[in-house]
This record gives structure tokens, C-alpha cells and sequence, in this order.
């Protein structure tokens, strides 16, 4: 047996979610939306339906790749050892820097322009810091993934 | 500019991705292909693996078999391209060549066979696409929970309704494109897409809420 024919509400519905409704016929749609339970629970089973359909759309090939490449073991230990020697070697030439500053024999016009260039930096970076912090539970675009 | 559908106005939409621009950049394509020029060929497969894949993963469902069958797609097209037409629209053509070498592929893994007709609407021929448990190694890692609840619904589907839904949601073709790749009027289009809807949708009662409540 065929399927029944769809209603007129219900193919509106569907070219609404689509959004393939003319100006015209969109906004006289969203009016009757307002004030019709039943066609706005069914726009809304349609955008539900549609918001699964992208989350579950096949990955496009250079993503495909990406997360492939996130797995694999050695991709991951080249990452993680660049990251800790990395951070490593930042803290250690802090720390050479800040012991040159203290006992380097460094003329005091050197010295203190050197001092206030560093605390600047390190001013800017924690205020950088903080308000992405803060924001960040905000922030519509944090769930994204490439 | 709008026209009628069953007493409402559709949207005319300027081109799109995949709107007449890109028909025609194709067709071009196509043409300059067929008299040698393989940088054309090139450019043409660049501008179409991504859809030909996706299409090719709602059929088959494994991602791997939906990179070789788009391949050999792409190299069939290459092979006919003599009998191209000059004028003629590209992406239908296309198409068909990558609906066939997928049908193919299920046919040879006994995964395809012949869906009753009088099990939908218009009274054409379809296939039911009987799917391997296996068919995806490793992509369960990539997928979650939802996505693979979505994906076990939709190889419940026949295959018609797996391409048009594919066309819609993967390829996010306006209604206009999908007619033109399937060469149907837009009605139908709109005819198919909601009676596809409404079999995955009754797929996928009781395992997630898409009644228009919060999923």
C-alpha cells in the first residue's frame, strides 16, 4: 500500500526547515507558527532530525585525515614530546634570563628598559589570559572541532 | 523571482555550491576533457570527490568501500568520456555513472535486492540494501553515540530514500539541484524527501527524541 500523500502543512513544514520558502510565504508562515502548537512541534522534530543528520554527515576527506592522524601513536608521542620540550626550554631560558637580569653586570639604562619590556609582556599575556578564561563558557564557537 | 508549489511560493536561490554555475563549470569541464585536456579532467574531480564520496558512503555505508567506488567512478567517467554529449547537463550524467558502480558493488556482495513496489509511491522500481554488521572497522571511534544511532536507521532505509536524504543532508542540495541531479520536477523531490524523512524518522522512534521535544 502507498504511503499516504503529505498535507500541505506538512510539505510547508519541511520547505520551512529547508529553508526554501519565498519571503512571502516564510513570513506568513512564521505567523501561523506563533499561535499552531501542532505546526511548531513538527518544525521542531524536522530541526532536530536535520541537526542529527549533520552531526552524523560523513567526515569530508581532509577531516577524515585530521582525526586519523590525531589516533595514530606516533603523530601523538611527536606531539607530546615537542610540547614538553618545548615548555622545558621556554622555563629554562626564563630562568636564565631573569638570573641575567639580576647578576649581569648590565648598565642601569639596559637593565630597567629590560625589566619593564618583560613585566609588560607578562602583564599583557595574564590579562590576555584571564579574559579568555572568563569568557570562554561563552563562547558558541568552543565545541567546534576542525 | 519564486514559483508555485501546491499553492505556495519555493525560493529561487542565486547560485549556489552546487547551483548552475557549477552545472555548467562541469559541463566545461567535461567538454575541454573529452577533447584531451586532462587538467580539466583533474580540476572536475577535485571540485566533485567530496560529494561523490559522501554519496557513495550513503550507499555502501563503509567509508573505505566509498572512496574506491568514487575513484572508480571518476575513471568510468574518464573512459566514456566520448559518449559525453556536448550540452549536455554534467552532474545527472555523473550521477548515474556513480549510482550504477555502487548498485554494482552491492549487487557483487549479494548486498542489494529488489524492493517490493508496491511499498512506495510512485510506483518505480527501488532496492532494499541489505548491510554488513562489519562494514565500518574503526569508524564507531570516530562516530558518536547519536551519529551512530542515526547511521543504523539509515541502512534501514531503501536505497532511493538513502540518495535523496544523502543529496539533502549530506550534500545540503536546495531543492532545485537535487531535481536537477536526479532529473525529477521539484515536486517530486518534495514528495520524496518527506516520505524518506518520515521512514527514517520512524527509524529512529524510541531511541532518540525527534517528536519535537528536546533530543
Amino acid at each position: 500500500m502507498s504511503p499516504p500523500a503529505p498535507s500541505r502543512d506538512e510539505l510547508l513544514a519541511m520547505a520551512f526547515v529547508d529553508d526554501e520558502l519565498a519571503p512571502e510565504a516564510r513570513a506568513e508562515f512564521e505567523q501561523r507558527l506563533a499561535r499552531e502548537p501542532a505546526l511548531r512541534r513538527e518544525v521542531s522534530a524536522l530541526k532536530d532530525l536535520e541537526l542529527l543528520a549533520r552531526e552524523a554527515a560523513p567526515k569530508e576527506l581532509v577531516e577524515h585525515e585530521w582525526a586519523a592522524l590525531a589516533r595514530e601513536p606516533a603523530q601523538r608521542a611527536a606531539l607530546g614530546l615537542g610540547a614538553t620540550l618545548l615548555v622545558v626550554g621556554v622555563l629554562a631560558l626564563a630562568t636564565y634570563g631573569v638570573y641575567f637580569l639580576i647578576e649581569a653586570p648590565l648598565p642601569p639604562l639596559l637593565r630597567w628598559p629590560l625589566v619593564t619590556v618583560l613585566l609588560g609582556g607578562a602583564f599583557l599575556f595574564g590579562a590576555v589570559l584571564r579574559a579568555r578564561l572568563r569568557t570562554l563558557p561563552h563562547d558558541p564557537y568552543r565545541h567546534v572541532r576542525r | 523571482m519564486s514559483v508555485p508549489f501546491d499553492g505556495f511560493p519555493l525560493k529561487r536561490r542565486a547560485d549556489g555550491e552546487y547551483g548552475e554555475d557549477v552545472e555548467a563549470r562541469a559541463s566545461a569541464w567535461m567538454t575541454r576533457a573529452k577533447q584531451g585536456d586532462e587538467a580539466a579532467f583533474d580540476a572536475l574531480t577535485q571540485a566533485l570527490r567530496e560529494r561523490a564520496l559522501r554519496l557513495a558512503q550513503g550507499w555502501v555505508g563503509s567509508r573505505e568501500d566509498a572512496l574506491e567506488l568514487a575513484q572508480e567512478a571518476f575513471l568510468k567517467t574518464y573512459r566514456a568520456r566520448d559518449t559525453f554529449r556536448d550540452g549536455e547537463p554534467f552532474l545527472p550524467w555523473f550521477h548515474r555513472i556513480l549510482r550504477n558502480t555502487c548498485y554494482s558493488f552491492l549487487r557483487g556482495k549479494k548486498r542489494l535486492t529488489p524492493r517490493s513496489l508496491s511499498a512506495h509511491e510512485e510506483g518505480e522500481s527501488d532496492w532494499d540494501i541489505v548491510d554488513d554488521t562489519h562494514a565500518e572497522p574503526g569508524a564507531a571511534l570516530e562516530q558518536s553515540e547519536r551519529a551512530q544511532v542515526f547511521w543504523t536507521a539509515f541502512k534501514r532505509l531503501s536505497a532511493r530514500d538513502r540518495e535523496i536524504l544523502a543529496l539533502r543532508h549530506f550534500e545540503e542540495l536546495a531543492y532545485a539541484d537535487i531535481a536537477r541531479a536526479l532529473e525529477i520536477p521539484e515536486g517530486t523531490v518534495m514528495s520524496r524527501l518527506f516520505h524518506a524523512r518520515a521512514r527514517l524518522r520512524r527509524a529512529l522512534e524510541g531511541k532518540l527524541d525527534l517528536d519535537g521535544g528536546t533530543a
